[in-house]
């Protein structure tokens, strides 16, 4: 492994969180677009901001209340806790709703283009953990992770074309190749870092579509390659276009999966929990509280799609100081947020807490 | 009670379920526009049709076809203009429809050509959300613009409260809770026992239902079905009274005339049907009643006056409209059909 180096050049936003243009509340995903602006889902303040490269308010959209602070609606451009976003080659933004169990869709000046999807188990419906992660594929259709739910798993990723109508899913609960969310009862490590606090299983998190074509092994025709994160089953695996599983990698030391961006050279960037030392089966599982996260868990893991090996670690020790604010060392809840820039890939924007870190990555 | 004469003009849709034109799978909303068209909920066709006096098809909305193999039966959808399971319809005062689209917990407005104009609401406890799984039960819109919804009880814990919404969807304020009070929703069920045949089997309430508002005194009325009676509020949520109580059994789509005379859509009040856990919904329980706005009996119409066409779907039987062209004109479901009535007042 060549780890490459990584400098921090900026950080957004305030440790302590807020509600102003220069911050954000646990801004849970990123995603940029060709003009490298950055996308950013507050999670926290069920909003979505975009901001150029220095870091400025373009726009932003959201509910407010009577007082003007962040409002968890179900309006249109009203967003309840935000956890996925993507755009397409078009710069039109997709955002996850994901207490909202719909996914919603707005043009690069922030106007309203579509809104669909619901909470169930039928087609074009989300599990209640609601839908986590969002990529359009090559040829314009939506795949969207659609998680676990408490009258049963979906434990699937659905293909829906440019109207909201379901095309195809993938995906069945279990452990085995192409399911999703099948461990978590088995392992039951009570703290959990996502969502749904409490034992359950999340289902697929972070998707990515390999768009790149001369990594794309397509003499059958069977599409792109498309990388999910399987949150509970701690892996990452690999999906043909047409839904087929192709192999899973990252076993033994991605742990909790979030969000997944790819560059323009075959790297798959993932954040999430890693695994580290000691590993995790010494740990105390009756106490939550004993588990160690320490430092490099949060750091975002580099994978060569072409080998499917790890080649770097993305993070910096000024960087996980600067967001110890709120929870005791070690122990950072939230680092999902992951945007590799789709104007000049050395930029990586990796979230921590309440903060957005701008990181320079030279391989 | 001196009832005025009441005559069938036409029934719509075949004796069983269908899905082709002016055919329906249980339509259990109703309402009409200006001129006297009439939409109704095909609910369990996932669509809305628009349907002219004499019975013809203007345009549907929703019921996804895909050319799947199993037949060519209308599926749900959560895109724009697609339903699922969805009961009440309502028009506005400028002649847009609102459709509450119930099991996906939201509700969707369309303007009269049919073309989406925007939604709100999804499945949950908060604010701006609706119970699942039967969402939305009644929709009314003021001549404001404002927004009221009917949030049913739900699995999850009851929601049993009314929302207000402005023009865009964004969540104003909400009242109701379970109990037999007044302001109160849902509260009768676990007391008197559930007649054991409503069309989710099972025994849960349902929560308030039918919502209208009166053009002359501003009032929502407000279908408070597990309790036996209608509720009146002011559109701030106060409580003024309620009616009905002893005549009406469980009340669900109701709609209001010029006159703020109350149609609502029943079962009847069968002696002896109190306490009972499993009574027996006889097809002479179903009923249509018309209440003047203070609760006095003004008519009622009979399976028999239908010449028998109730037997048909169980309890269903859910959706009235009087047409706002036209008051003489009464459209009501009864199973699968629609009837049309003219009221010789």
């Amino acid at each position: 492994m060549t780890q490459p180096q990584v400098e921090l050049l900026a950080t957004w936003g305030i440790p302590e969180g807020g509600s102003g243009d220069n911050a954000f509340r646990r801004p849970e995903a990123l995603a940029t677009d060709s003009a490298g602006n950055l996308l950013v889902a507050d999670t926290g303040n069920h909003r979505i901001l975009k901001l150029d490269p220095n870091g400025n308010l373009i726009w932003k959209i959201g509910g407010i209340d009577d007082a003007g602070e962040p409002w968890a609606g179900t309006a249109m451009a009203e967003f309840n806790s935000p956890q996925a976003i993507c755009t397409d080659n078009e710069n039109n933004v997709y955002v996850c709703d994901t207490v909202n169990c719909r996914v919603q869709k707005f043009d690069g000046d922030g106007n309203q283009l579509l809104i669909f999807g619901t909470q169930g188990l039928g087609y074009g419906q989300f599990g209640g953990e609601g839908p986590l992660g969002i990529a359009i594929d090559e040829n314009g259709y939506m795949l969207v992770c659609d998680t676990h739910t408490s009258i049963g798993g979906n434990h699937r990723v659905q293909k829906l074309d440019q109207n909201g109508h379901f095309v195809a899913q993938f995906g069945s609960y279990g452990t085995g190749l192409g399911q999703f969310g099948g461990a978590m009862p088995v392992r039951e490590y009570g703290l959990d870092f996502g969502p749904g606090i409490g034992p359950g299983p999340i289902g697929p998190t972070g998707i990515a579509v390999n768009q790149n074509a001369q990594h794309i092994s397509d003499k059958n025709n069977w599409g792109a390659d498309i990388y999910v994160g399987d949150c509970d089953n701690d892996r990452l695996q690999v999906f043909k276009g047409i839904g087929l599983c192709d192999g899973s990698f990252g076993d033994g030391v991605v742990f909790r999966p979030r969000q997944l961006s790819m560059d323009g050279s075959g790297r798959l960037y993932v954040s999430g929990v890693h695994k580290h030392e000691p590993p995790m089966e010494t740990y105390d599982l009756t106490d939550p509280l004993k588990w160690r996260v320490v430092e490099e868990s949060r750091w975002v893991l580099a994978f060569d799609v072409g080998s499917k090996q790890l080649i770097g670690r993305i993070g910096t020790k000024e960087a996980h100081d600067r967001m110890t604010h709120n929870y005791g060392a070690g122990l950072h809840r939230h680092g999902y947020g992951l945007a590799v820039c789709k104007a000049d890939d050395s930029i990586v924007y990796v979230q921590g807490d309440n903060l957005v870190f701008k990181y320079q990555v030279t391989w | 009670m001196n009832e005025p004469r009441k005559e069938l003009l036409a029934v719509w849709g075949p004796y069983e379920t269908g899905w082709g034109d002016v055919e329906f799978d249980n339509p259990e909303g109703l309402a009409s526009d200006s001129l006297g068209n009439i939409y109704v909920a095909d609910e369990a066709n996932h669509r809305v049709q628009k349907i002219d006096p004499d019975g013809n098809l203007i345009h549907m909305i929703g019921g996804v076809r895909t050319g799947d193999p199993l037949g060519e039966r209308p599926r749900p959808g959560t895109a724009p203009g697609e339903f699922q399971m969805h009961r009440p319809v309502h028009v506005d005062p400028e002649d847009n429809l609102f459709v509450g689209d119930s099991q996906n917990c939201r509700v969707q407005k369309f303007d009269a050509q049919g073309n989406f104009l925007m939604l709100f609401g999804s499945m949950g406890n908060g604010p701006g959300q609706f119970g699942g799984l039967s969402g939305p039960n009644g929709v009314a819109v003021d001549e404001e613009g404002f927004i009221y919804v009917t949030d049913t009880h739900t699995l999850l814990g009851g929601n049993n409260r009314v929302q207000k919404f402005d023009a865009r969807g964004h969540f104003i304020k909400a009242w109701g809770e379970h109990g037999t009070g007044p302001g109160q929703f849902a509260g009768g069920i676990p007391l008197r026992g559930r007649y054991g045949h409503d069309h989710l089997g099972s025994t849960i309430p349902e929560g308030p239902y039918g919502i209208a508002i009166g053009n002359n005194s501003g009032h929502l009325y407000i279908a408070d079905s597990d309790n036996s009676r209608i509720q009146v509020f002011d559109r701030e949520g106060h409580f003024i009274r309620s009616v009905g109580e002893g005549i009406i059994w469980s009340p669900k789509g109701i709609c209001l005339d010029s006159q703020e005379n109350i149609y609502v859509a029943d079962y009847h009040m069968v002696p002896g049907l109190a306490g009972l856990t499993v009574p027996p919904v006889l097809p002479e329980h179903r009923m249509l009643w018309v209440l003047d706005k203070d609760g006095a009996l003004l008519l009622k119409i009979t399976n028999e006056d239908a010449g028998g066409l109730y037997v048909h779907g169980g309890g269903r039987h859910h959706a009235v409209a009087v047409s706002k062209a036209d008051e003489s004109l009464l459209y009501f479901q009864a199973g699968h059909h629609i009837l049309k009535w003219r009221i010789h007042w």
